[in-house]
């Protein structure tokens, strides 16, 4: 397992191949839960930091390493968040001030993240029939017209891209 | 399970409300009475709130190449000291003459001095913009990395002592390599860990300060012979 060679890694390739399955996804995470993207870049810095230098005290039987990546991501989040709350608010200031509405932030964050990743890896053609008729409200008849597509061609296009979405957020482990 | 033959590739559709009126009611009806299609109703059923929760112009944030060297740029650096005691960066305040002199022999050498399990793998002259040795770099392998060896004297030190040093790596991308402050007089010597291995890279340069992302103007650079 990749975490537990970590403390012996001299040559970096187990941090570097750590960093090319999970740091994609953790600075989607945090650039949607914070809005900026240098502070995003800062949290993927220091979660990594936190991996090796505790690698030696992950126990796979308490939680996934992708689990425990999101942990201390979430926990730098908070803390980005509580020091947004913390400097003298300005009216236009949304900094979010309880634990429980930072807890929803990242809920929210994580899932609007999760659905973004999951419609990325749709094929350009099945993405654009949900983009037409969920986000643009259009009927099937509509999109056949807009995009010269033959009706039925757009009615199973767009059932099997709701199919390959379905799919992808099983992949994803997001709850139905 | 994907719903029966002849309605199957209406329940898509149906889950996404985007049916004509009359076909929305007649698929209701169809869904009543069919437990294929009932059933992949549901398995789609929660898509549409799930969509909610994105924006149609969201896209994916994409990694700057720069962040992944920037953690293993720290990686390095943290190992690189856990390995050894830290060393204090050394100043020497030597007169130019003998400077450059130390220079010429350290490009020659390809032993490190005090460089213990260290092996050299590379040095190069430093030259200025206007064409004059202003130093030396030797190289060696550490882990994860490379080890930088930089001596210079004359070191334009009137806008600031503080430098940096990259290694630009062989597909034109600059490896921060850390800073350093030369003396008074422009001498200076530092031992600084970039995370790039050995061969990845053959030019090091020195700059100002970075400022703003960029790097800052050009003092000397050297291409390394392996």
């Amino acid at each position: 397992m990749l975490v537990e060679r970590l403390p012996r890694d001299r040559s970096g390739d187990e941090l570097r191949e750590l960093y090319r399955r999970y740091a994609g996804e953790l600075f989607g995470f945090a650039t949607s839960a914070l809005g900026d993207r240098e502070q995003a870049e800062e949290i993927v810095q220091d979660v990594f930091a936190q991996l090796w230098r505790h690698a030696g005290e992950y126990d796979q039987r308490r939680a996934s390493v992708r689990t425990w990546l999101y942990a201390i991501a979430r926990n730098r989040i908070v803390d980005a968040h509580r020091r947004a709350a913390a400097r003298p608010q300005r009216a236009e200031d949304d900094s979010l001030d309880s634990a429980a509405e930072i807890d929803v932030a990242l809920d929210q964050a994580v899932l609007r993240w999760q659905i973004t990743a999951a419609l990325a890896r749709l094929s350009p053609a099945h993405r654009e029939v949900i983009r037409l008729a969920h986000y643009g409200g259009l009927t099937m008849r509509e999109i056949a017209e807009r995009t010269g597509i033959p009706l039925g061609t757009v009615k199973s296009r767009t059932s099997y891209a709701l199919r390959s979405l379905r799919l992808i957020l099983d992949e994803m482990e997001v709850e139905p | 399970m994907t719903g029966c033959r002849s309605h199957r590739d209406l329940i898509g559709p149906y889950v996404l409300g985007a049916l004509e009126p009359a076909e929305m009611d007649e698929m209701t009806r169809h869904l009543a009475g069919c437990d294929r299609c009932a059933a992949e109703r549901r398995r789609l059923g929660s898509l549409p709130a799930l969509l909610d929760s994105a924006q149609a112009d969201d896209t994916i944030a994409t990694l700057s190449p720069q962040l992944e060297d920037a953690v293993l740029d720290r990686f390095v650096r943290e190992r690189a000291q856990a390995a050894r005691p830290r060393r204090r960066w050394r100043r020497f305040a030597i007169p130019a003459a003998a400077a450059l002199t130390v220079a010429v022999v350290a490009v020659l050498a390809l032993v490190l001095p005090g460089g213990g399990d260290q092996r050299a793998y590379a040095s190069a002259e430093l030259w200025s913009t206007s064409g004059r040795v202003l130093g030396n770099a030797s190289v060696a392998e550490v882990a994860g990395g490379t080890h930088v060896q930089l001596r210079a004297h004359d070191l334009p030190v009137g806008h600031g002592t503080a430098f940096e040093l990259w290694c630009v790596r062989t597909d034109g991308r600059w490896i921060n390599g850390g800073s350093f402050n030369a003396g008074a007089d422009g001498s200076a010597s530092a031992q600084l860990t970039v995370a790039v291995r050995p061969g990845e890279y053959h030019v090091v340069v020195v700059t100002r300060p970075s400022a703003g992302g960029k790097h800052g103007p050009e003092v000397m650079r050297g291409k390394l012979a392996y």
